[in-house]
């Protein structure tokens, strides 16, 4: 047998069949186009949002649960297995969760955005019960983790967040209809930190630990000072949530603070295991986390400015989108353009020079470049344009955020084009 | 060979027909930087064979990179899918 063929065997018996991640992956790339279609639509109430049900609401949840969340069950359920050395038993958990998510998600979007309760609330109870069972396979891997305590830490606490941001979601789709909740808006700011600090930020700051040094050829963080960043940023999550939840300002401040910090350690730390890496030139998907690095802290200072009354009439609006589209976007588009041609070379044949071909060849896409550009750009108009509380600067920026989202969907579709033929499972 | 891990750095040694590097027990994605250090720093004149305790799947782009190939050997415990580790046999391609 040769050394290629060999290879491929045993590559297979660990990975997913590639029509799982991908599933995964491509509705993200659909989401993607779709969010920033809505936001293109729903530009003069989104410029200012608040919450409540409507256009705005909906391109939120298209980026938040089509977008973020469906890329993070992919890449979960694809690499965890391969680090904790944990085998799936069998695939059809993992689909039943897509069909579930996924389906969940259009019907949810759709009742968000027509505001017709009798559809949100079946629709989250649905999107809920998919995440319940991603939640059972993620603990399944998570207790097989000893080896990585710091990403196990993380993936708990982002577990736990899952069920409390999953049940929140659903009391406030019933709360629509019957008016249970004493703030509804308070309810909604918990909502919000449990996902994009607690359920997708923990994953994110877990996963680094472990997916920033392999593309960087580096030494995984020291033990000590990553254990310490994590009971931080934990700390922060928790008051965050408390402070949301009582409407308390000075908590909420507070946890901010206690974030700042959290970030601070994090971004020390991911500093310095690019600087001792052994690649230096990481590429345009580095610009990108770069990029997201920057904006985690600045999320934070603009939630603490509002919090103050000092990020103008819109700072509640800014902070969401900083941490929905700055931060968590950013990260997730960097790290998924990195692992989709990755995961797409273990599945061509011949796997060993087909593989790096394939890695090289769309390391550099033009469809890459032409996402990256637009996605900074609609970045920094988005944000100008909700400090001037302009709709007409925002839907200029939503419409470069499409043409950028549009040539990212052109590389996934490139990429499972590329790997079609030699395995169509 | 036995499937017995050694704890903390890796370790390194020589039979007639290759270099051995066990990086076992160590954490992700130690292993894969272990042995990238032992093929860049030249330590490595013939074959290279890895003891490890997961398949490094984020290793094999980096073998390609550098011109190596590579295959899983039959581990100890007579399965590729042993639960005691995987045994990696790199050479330089030509070699």
């Amino acid at each position: 047998m040769s050394i290629g063929a060999s290879f491929l065997g045993g590559a297979k018996s660990r990975l997913l069949p590639p029509s799982i991640p991908f599933r995964f992956f491509s509705a993200a790339a659909v989401f993607h186009v779709l969010m920033w279609l809505g936001l293109l639509a729903a530009a003069n109430e989104a410029v200012s949002f608040r919450g409540g049900p409507g256009p705005a609401l909906s391109a939120v949840h298209l980026l938040a649960l089509g977008v973020l969340v469906t890329t993070a069950i992919g890449a979960s359920v694809q690499l965890l297995p391969v680090a904790t050395r944990r085998t799936l038993h069998a695939v059809w958990p993992v689909k039943l969760v897509f069909w579930l998510t996924v389906p969940g998600m259009i019907a949810l979007v759709a009742g968000m955005y027509t505001a017709w309760v009798n559809l949100l609330i079946p629709a989250a109870v649905v999107v809920g019960t998919g995440l319940m069972l991603f939640g059972v396979l993620l603990a399944d891997n998570l207790r097989r983790a000893s080896s990585l305590p710091v990403v196990g830490a993380y993936g708990w606490a982002a577990l736990a967040a899952l069920v409390l941001v999953a049940s929140l979601g659903v009391t406030l789709a019933v709360n629509e209809e019957v008016g249970i909740l004493p703030d509804h808006g308070a309810v909604a700011l918990a909502h919000l930190v449990l996902g994009g600090f607690g359920f997708m930020g923990l994953l994110v700051l877990g996963f680094s630990h472990i997916l920033v040094p392999m593309f960087a050829l580096s030494s995984a963080p020291p033990k000590r000072p990553s254990s310490a960043g994590f009971v931080i940023a934990l700390v922060a999550l928790v008051l965050g949530t408390l402070g949301a939840l009582v409407n308390n300002r000075e908590v909420l401040a507070a946890a901010a603070l206690i974030g700042l910090l959290a970030a601070v350690m994090h971004l020390w730390l991911m500093y310095r295991v690019l600087k001792t890496g052994m690649r230096k030139r990481l590429g345009l998907s580095f610009v990108l986390v770069r990029v997201a690095w920057i904006m985690l802290p600045a999320t934070l200072l603009i939630g603490l400015a509002a919090l103050y009354g000092f990020a103008g009439t819109n700072g509640a609006t800014l902070f969401g989108f900083m941490l929905l589209f700055g931060w968590l976007l950013t990260f997730l588009v960097a790290i998924l353009q990195r692992i989709m041609p990755f995961l797409a070379s273990m599945f061509v044949t011949p796997p060993a020079r087909g593989g790096t071909a394939i890695v090289a060849e769309l390391s550099g896409a033009p469809a890459l470049k032409i996402h990256a550009i637009c996605h900074a750009l609609a970045l920094l108009t988005l944000a100008i344009a909700i400090i001037l509380d302009s709709a007409a600067i925002f839907r200029l920026g939503s419409a470069v955020g499409l043409v950028g989202a549009l040539a990212f969907a052109w590389f996934t579709a490139d990429v499972i084009r590329r790997m079609l033929p030699a395995n169509p499972s | 060979m036995t499937c017995a891990r050694p704890a903390g750095t890796p370790r390194m040694w020589r039979t007639a027909d290759a270099v051995h590097i066990d990086v076992r027990d160590l954490e992700p994605p130690e292993p894969m930087i272990a042995i990238l250090r032992a093929i860049d720093e030249g330590e490595v004149d013939t074959a290279l064979i890895a003891h490890l305790d997961r398949e490094p799947i984020f290793l094999y782009p980096e073998l390609d990179d550098r011109g190596w190939g590579h295959e899983i050997l039959p581990s100890s415990c007579a399965s590729p899918n042993c639960e005691d580790g995987v045994m990696l046999r790199m050479v330089r391609w030509g070699s």
